[in-house]
């Protein structure tokens, strides 16, 4: 007698746990899903130099030469003027150009070695402290040299160099 | 007393690791700057002529020959190469000397003659010009400087030789050797 009543909770039993399975496989096809793809490209902050070019060079094939040089990541521009003599002048050009995704604003300029000194004159113009540069946009720069024309025989082989670093950052201004 | 100490390491561990976060930041600031640099140089040339020979050797050529009694001779000055001192010797009215010389443009730039100068005394450009060599008040010679003003050499160049006529006048002192130091002048040969 007791060995039946077993048998009937133990079935009773059992088929509540189907039941109730059959009933949780259904709420599991009823579920449902969102999902949320990301991705994120950083900027690029590039301001290089371009189009550079000697403006003048005041005796042409003359025995004065003023020739420019860039590094390769177009940064660094390196003017020379060489046999100068009294009365000639040098002017290279070039124009600082946003190469990269960013607008750019000068952040500062490091001290800036001219060593015009009424015979020398060494003329810079170029970027102004937070200038700022939006993509894609061309600021013109120069560089002159020359000397007086009358420039006295204590000059000859005299060497003269500055240097001008413009320091640049994101422009975050609207 | 426990618990407080608890507190005080999560405080500082918090501080370290606001300033940690903090530091990256500036780290990732710094790294979105760039840079331009303008590199300017320039350098002088040179005007160096000095005079190409250093001697007129035997003697400039003369009008008694190399037998005759009158002579002139010259030598480049020892420390100032653009110096060339000349010595009239024997000479008498009427000795007249040729001598030939030249100069080398080392510098870097090219030269263009001016003017010949003798004991600091312009000689006119293919003209007599009189000096008095020995300060009496007297003219002893006339020179002419020839085919040499207005000529240019260009650096590294020696320059064409030039002539340098000296003529020896009445007041020339009998049994005296003088003698004259000459100079070229240079400019720039530039438009």
């Amino acid at each position: 007698m007791a060995r039946k009543k077993f048998n009937v909770v133990t079935i009773a039993a059992m088929i509540a746990v189907l039941a109730l399975g059959s009933l949780g496989l259904g709420y599991a096809t009823w579920t449902d899903q969102l999902t949320i793809n990301g991705s994120a490209t950083a900027g690029k902050l590039d301001i290089v130099f371009a189009n550079a070019a000697v403006d003048t060079d005041s005796d042409g094939s003359g025995p004065g030469t003023c020739t420019f040089g860039l590094s390769g990541d177009d940064k660094i521009i390196t003017i020379t003027a060489g046999n100068v003599y009294p009365g000639y002048v040098c002017k290279v050009t070039a124009d600082v150009y946003n190469a990269g995704t960013l607008p750019a604003k000068v952040d500062s300029i490091a001290p800036y070695s001219n060593p015009s000194d009424g015979v020398w004159d060494v003329d810079g113009e170029c970027l102004n402290p937070n200038e700022p540069i939006a993509v894609g946009q061309l600021r013109p720069c120069s560089l002159t040299v020359s000397l007086d024309s009358n420039a006295p025989d204590a000059y000859q082989g005299d060497v003269i160099s500055s240097t001008v670093t413009f320091n640049l950052g994101i422009n975050t201004a609207p | 007393m426990k618990r407080r100490g608890k507190t005080a390491r999560t405080t500082t561990l918090m501080a370290v690791v606001l300033v940690l976060a903090l530091g990256s930041l500036g780290i990732g600031y710094a790294a979105w700057t760039d840079q331009l640099t303008i590199n300017g140089s320039a350098s002088a040339g040179t005007m160096n002529v000095q005079w190409h020979v250093t001697t007129l050797s035997p003697m400039c050529g003369d009008s008694d020959g190399p037998g005759g009694p009158g002579q002139v001779t010259g030598v480049r000055d020892a420390v100032d190469l653009k110096l060339f001192h000349f010595t009239v010797a024997n000479a008498y009215p009427g000795y007249e000397a040729g001598c030939t010389i030249s100069w080398r443009n080392n510098g870097s730039l090219p030269v263009r003659a001016t003017n010949l100068f003798v004991n600091n005394q312009v000689v006119i450009s293919g003209a007599s010009s009189s000096f008095d060599l020995d300060n009496d008040g007297f003219n002893d010679v006339t020179i002419v400087f020839e085919n040499g003003v207005g000529s240019v050499t260009q650096p590294g160049a020696g320059g064409a030789a030039k002539s340098i006529q000296i003529q020896v006048l009445p007041a020339f002192p009998q049994g005296e050797t003088l003698t004259f130091t000459a100079h070229v002048l240079f400019d720039l040969p530039l438009p």
